[in-house]
């Protein structure tokens, strides 16, 4: 069927939830509560690195209104980690047993009848610690004999991750010129809306309800049987709507999941923990901060002949997601471009700061930034420019990259040429603008990423999503599914793509999601897998449910199955609609003919490929406005050539662009994590700086259609890839405006002005 | 939040009566958008919160042709933002007032919480699980100051920005305790000690602005820069009012905020652009002045360098949009 | 703590509440009369999810005292829409992809109310000047802004 055929998909149509949210109806974790339930809150600590000595509860716990308090001595103190395949990379207490390793690490909990009781008794828990040397940066960590952060990793490198392919050496030496550049990135943070939360009760049988803000409520599932001693079985997590994620959650259980859980037993009421935005900035994941010297090689003619990469990341405390962040940081920046003497060599620290994980693009933002900033300098030296470069090496329909991607589509030389053309990128690289005040420049930044991890974090024998339709004799759907919508609009695709394959409107799809009692296993989402791994899923079930209604209806109407199609509530042959049978009627007619057994299909999916099913482009060409004097940039406009198979929903995946663009922007020029001694210095929303709406910069969106083959509908992902362009392409367009090449991020006014008074010898007055 | 009490006086009087018995223990409530976070983050411990806004007196904005306008510190920005007779003869009041920081805090906050801002810092601004980790700063009562590292005192960032514009504009305050009523000029009522930056009494507070006839022949411009427009504290924020004849400049008013410690009037500044006509070299001469007298720090976003670039533009800017009228 | 017994008037009704002097209006609109919508995203002023109406002007119930908040007219997001229409605002947002997570857009709904009202065709910079203490980290705000421009008086 042409894409003008179909009825929802390629539509802009509204989220389902959109009204609810609206109207203020939609609940989030925060606004849950059940009866009798107590107020938890977590005690954390004020060093980096200490040892824990004695914690002595007692006066807490004869405070009026305190009905419980939780320390690690009364957990089962097992470890936990996300990447549960790997033991080693379980390294964290869900309470701190016998070390704090960074300031904010948690040490207790308290549960009591409200916010002041438990606040006050939080002061009232005495906490004995001894101080330890601690470390901050990676070249502390890399001092030999720096403080052992964990037992188990002498050097303090808590992951290590290499490719070798083909010959980077003899690569080298065929190019015409090799570069090597040192790029530094800073640590960012999600800086979502919503505080997470977290809301556990306990029946009468010992079973656990865990309602949490989470991208990933299977393994939260787990990792609570694990800390708690549990059985899986026993445990529900249930997942609300969620005020963004952007992978913050995706690693599983937090420390107040555990506690609220804990804490609950031991009251024998419901707790609920909601995060203060301080304790969000200060303790929660965030991006890892990485240091990449990268070095290529390319022929005078622009193709590149080797890469070799070594990147440094500083992990903080505990492990999270970042084992696989080593990974990503090498294997994404075989993306967009071909080469085949590929060397990466990364090694994460651990240091005595706040875990890093996983923040959208995983890796991406960090390599992209590097990879294309280089290449544009490259370009530069061979008298092209990036667009050439991109033109000639990027990657094609049928090509592998060099960390072993395999391109199912690609559409990356149409991004390049529409986003070059609508930009109108080579005419505004010669008219220079610089009137003395300000300088402006337009700049290309080149981005590819998987739609979805092939691989599993943890052992399962679980598909990596499944989806459970049901359809009832009144002719309506109940679609169950495990993936987690946190805002970027998974429950409405999933929809979309149901009524599509059933003819049927959107209203008359129910959906359950991510209620590990009722909706079947689903990985989570993280790595952009949702719609292809999730819609997959939801794609067989309808085909499934089409299937057993083309079953009956065929027979009814004495026509081939090949010939029925579904179309508003309706079963007809194709091209003649009057003679229809009604969706519910061909729903009772199935029952009629199995005995009255209802109709439920499942439809599973797993990654045909161990690595991702496919992988998505994307070129943004930006406009820069650099004020000379202060050294603020103003981004002028975004023009974007993307490549998602096909936008099931475009303005769902505009949306998520232009969010990407934010939050990119932020990365390239503002956002900045500030420590001191592994003590986060701008712990909110006015010291952090995320960008606001009178930065935003016009945004020009271009959907280039390639119909992925292996993407329900032909569709790839668009959530996290689109921030990888962002970075690289604003910094280079400050190359083109004040011909100053910044290798570490963010690029702020003050390193502006540095460069710009270096640069011009004397400029403006000593005012420092 | 911390536990505290609240009263509701309903005139002057009663508000001076609660601040001569209750003193120390009072924190006055006009917006709240200044004292309340800080609250919320533990970092102060007043007992009382005194709400001004039920005070009618302490409400009123009024004008008259002799003694110019006179505006209570319980008027909230939007107030004065939307009030005819500012836009029409203090529109440089105006200008900085839309300047503080967004839509919701120019709702709640009044002229009188600006002006009586707390001084800013980086490193005062934190909660009190923060602090937990470090030695208290000389503002929290402790002997170290993390900004000036081998400062003497607090340097706090004076950060109001409707202030330049007020000390441009002459701008004095009534003062009044019980039994005793005083003025002052907004331009001396800082103390440049971040600890306790502004000269009131714990048993004062303001009950009015007072702003003099405007005159005639001046030309004026407020400007603020900060790192994502209002929403943040100010890198710089300046007001320049020039009275031209003909031939050049006959007087010159400058007035800073979030540079320093201390707002600060630019009288050597001022001084110099006295007689002279507008050129590059007079501006150049005239920044160098500026920005010698401007001190600036690192802090609450921005580096002294930035500061210095920053003072330096917008002064150009400024400079440019009054010649051009 | 004493308690006090306010009468508060939220979304034209009138409640009575007893609260403590240290109670925000946030924590009475959500705790006491189970108003859900309004949102707390940090606590300090800082971001805007708790932006309600007072007396028709947008403010930040976060760091509004509840004492202070007894002589306003107070309207969150569930008195926006009439029970049975949605405002055109809330119309405009779920028809332009103005809504992601769903967390910022309470708040941002109402500082919109109050603008639309205000200007009956805003400027993208009046709409940009308005919505600036509302943070969002979904949309890159623009869809939020077309959904304003597209709401006509």
């Amino acid at each position: 069927m042409s894409k003008n055929e179909y009825s929802v998909i390629g539509k802009r149509l509204p989220r389902v939830d959109a009204k609810d949210k609206v109207e203020g109806k939609a609940l989030y974790s925060g606004d849950l509560s059940l009866p009798g339930m107590l107020c938890g809150m977590i005690l954390r600590s004020p060093f980096p690195h200490a040892k824990l000595i004695r914690i002595n509860t007692e006066k807490a716990l004869r405070l009026p209104g305190v009905k419980a308090i939780v320390t690690g001595e009364d957990t089962p103190k097992v470890k936990y980690g996300v990447i549960s395949r790997s033991p080693k990379y379980m390294d964290e207490y869900p309470l701190a047993v016998d070390k704090v390793r960074f300031i904010g690490d948690e040490v207790a909990a308290v549960a009591a009848i409200d916010p002041d009781a438990a606040l006050e008794a939080l002061e009232l828990i005495e906490v004995e610690y001894e101080e330890l040397p601690a470390i901050f940066s990676i070249e502390e960590a890399q001092e030999p004999g720096a403080p052992r952060i964990h037992d188990h990793a002498p050097t303090n490198i808590s992951r290590e991750f290499h490719i070798k392919t083909g010959d980077v050496e003899k690569g080298f030496l065929q190019s015409d010129l090799v570069r090597e550049d040192t790029f530094k990135t800073q640590s960012s943070i999600h800086a979502y809306m919503e505080p997470q939360a977290a809301l556990a009760s306990w029946d009468h049988n010992g079973k656990l309800t865990l309602q949490t803000k989470t991208q990933t409520p299977y393994y939260v599932q787990q990792h609570l049987a694990l800390t708690l001693g549990m059985s899986p079985d026993r445990i529900r997590v249930i997942k609300p709507f969620v005020g963004g994620g952007f992978g913050a959650n995706s690693d599983g259980m937090h420390s107040h999941d555990f506690c609220a859980a804990l804490l609950s037993k031991k009251a024998g009421r419901p707790v609920k923990i909601v995060c203060s935005r301080d304790e969000e900035f200060t303790a929660a994941r965030r991006k890892h901060p990485v240091t990449l010297t990268m070095k290529t090689g390319v022929r005078k003619d622009g193709t590149i002949m080797a890469r070799k990469c070594e990147a440094i990341l500083n992990g903080g405390a505990y492990c999270s997601l970042g084992p696989l962040t080593t990974v990503l940081v090498g294997t994404f920046q075989t993306l967009p471009y071909g080469f085949s003497n590929y060397q990466y060599d990364g090694y994460r620290y651990y240091t005595n700061k706040p875990p890093c994980g996983a923040m959208r693009g995983h890796g991406g933002p960090q390599c992209h930034f590097a990879q294309d900033v280089q290449m544009d300098m490259i370009a530069e030296e061979l008298g092209m420019d990036l667009m050439e470069i991109a033109l000639k090496n990027g990657l094609q329909t049928g090509d592998r990259s060099a960390a072993g991607f395999k391109i199912v589509s690609s559409g990356f030389h149409e991004c390049v040429k529409t986003a070059s053309e609508k930009g109108r990128f080579r005419e505004k690289k010669q008219a220079k603008k610089n009137n003395g005040k300000t300088a402006y420049g337009i700049g290309m930044g080149c981005g590819g990423f998987p739609s979805g991890a092939g691989f599993y974090f943890n052992k399962t024998t679980s598909a990596h999503s499944s989806v459970v339709i049901k359809a009832d004799e009144y002719g309506g759907v109940s679609l169950f599914t495990g993936a987690s919508d946190i805002g970027q609009g998974s429950d409405s695709v999933i929809t979309q793509i149901v009524a599509e394959v059933l003819g049927l409107p959107m209203e008359d799809i129910n959906l359950t999601s991510a209620d590990t009692m009722l909706t079947p296993p689903d990985m989570g989402t993280y790595s952009s897998r949702v719609t292809v791994a999730a819609g997959n899923a939801a794609l067989k079930a309808a085909n499934g449910v089409k299937k057993e209604i083309f079953k009956v209806v065929s027979e009814e109407l004495d026509a081939r199955m090949g010939d029925l199609v579904t179309h508003n509530r309706k079963i007809f042959v194709k091209g003649s609609p009057e003679i229809f049978i009604s969706f519910a009627d061909a729903i009772n007619l199935y029952q009629i003919k199995n005995n009255g057994s209802p109709l439920l299909v499942k439809g599973s999916y797993n990654s045909p490929d161990k690595m991702s099913p496919t992988y998505s482009f994307g070129v943004y060409v930006c406009e820069v406005e650099v004020d000379l004097r202060t050294g603020e940039v103003h981004v002028l406009k975004m023009t974007v050539g993307h490549d998602c198979g096909r936008p099931l929903n475009p303005m769902s995946v505009e949306g998520q662009i232009e969010g990407c663009i934010q939050m990119g922007m932020g990365y390239a020029l503002s956002e900045d994590l500030i420590f001191e001694k592994g003590q986060t210095i701008n712990p909110s929303f006015l010291g952090y700086k995320a960008p606001i709406a009178n930065q935003m910069p016009i945004i020009d969106i271009h959907h280039i259609i390639t119909e992925d083959p292996a993407g329900p509908f032909g569709a790839k992902e668009t959530g996290e890839g689109s921030i990888d362009p962002t970075a690289p392409s604003i910094v280079n367009a400050i190359y083109d405006a004040i011909g100053i090449r910044f290798k570490e991020l963010p690029v702020t006014p003050e390193k502006i002005l540095r460069a710009l008074r270096k640069k011009k010898r004397g400029y403006g007055k000593k005012t420092d | 939040m911390p536990r505290l009490d609240y009263q509701e006086p309903r005139t002057t009087g009663e508000l001076l009566e609660l601040l001569e018995a209750l003193g120390e223990d009072c924190t006055i409530l006009a917006g709240g958008t200044d004292v309340v976070p800080m609250w919320k983050r533990r970092n102060t411990s007043a007992g009382h919160l005194v709400n001004i806004k039920k005070i009618p007196q302490l409400k009123e904005v009024s004008y008259d042709e002799e003694n110019g306008l006179s505006i209570g510190p319980a008027v909230t920005l939007r107030e004065i933002i939307n009030d005819p007779v500012v836009s029409m003869r203090y529109p440089l009041l105006a200008k900085a007032a839309r300047s503080v920081g967004f839509n919701q805090l120019r709702n709640m906050g009044t002229l009188g919480g600006n002006i009586c801002l707390d001084s800013k810092c980086t490193y005062f601004n934190q909660s009190a699980f923060w602090w937990k980790s470090r030695r208290n700063c000389f503002k929290r009562g402790g002997d170290t100051c993390y900004v000036v590292k081998a400062g003497k005192g607090c340097h706090a960032l004076s950060a109001a920005d409707t202030v330049p514009a007020l000390i441009s504009l002459g701008a004095e305050l009534i003062i009044q305790k019980r039994g005793q009523e005083r003025r002052t000029p907004v331009e001396t009522f800082y103390t440049g000690d971040g600890g306790k930056p502004h000269l009131l009494d714990k048993k004062e507070v303001v009950t009015a602005i007072l702003i003099p006839p405007s005159g005639r022949g001046w030309r004026e411009g407020f400007m603020k820069k900060s790192p994502r427009g209002s929403v943040d504290f100010a890198i710089a924020s300046l007001s320049l009012r020039l009275k031209t004849n003909g031939k050049g400049i006959d007087d010159a008013r400058i007035a800073l905020n979030s540079v320093s410690s201390k707002p600060i009037r630019a009288r050597k500044t001022e001084r110099y652009l006295k007689g002279k006509t507008i050129s590059h070299p007079t501006v150049r001469e005239a920044v160098r002045l500026l920005l010698k007298e401007s001190t600036p720090l690192s802090m609450v976003g921005a580096s002294a360098l930035v500061r210095g670039h920053t003072i330096e533009a917008v002064f150009v800017d400024l400079i440019d949009m009054i010649t051009d009228e | 703590m004493e308690k006090k017994l306010i009468e508060i008037s939220v979304n034209g009704e009138r409640h009575e509440v007893a609260v403590k002097a240290n109670d925000t209006l946030l924590e009475v609109l959500r705790d006491r009369l189970g108003l859900m919508g309004t949102k707390e995203g940090c606590s300090v002023g800082e971001c805007g999810a708790c932006t309600v109406l007072s007396n028709g002007n947008p403010i930040l119930s976060c760091i509004t005292m509840a004492m202070d908040a007894a002589d306003s007219e107070i309207m969150t997001i569930e008195g926006m829409s009439d029970g049975d229409a949605l405002d055109p605002l809330q119309e405009a947002f779920i028809e332009h992809g103005a809504v992601q997570c769903g967390f910022c857009t309470p708040g941002m709904l109402l500082t919109a109310k109050e603008l639309v009202e205000r200007e009956n065709r805003p400027t993208t910079k009046q709409i940009k000047e308005a919505i600036s203490g509302n943070f969002c980290r979904c949309t890159g705000y623009v869809k939020i802004i077309e959904a304003i421009q597209a709401v006509r008086k």
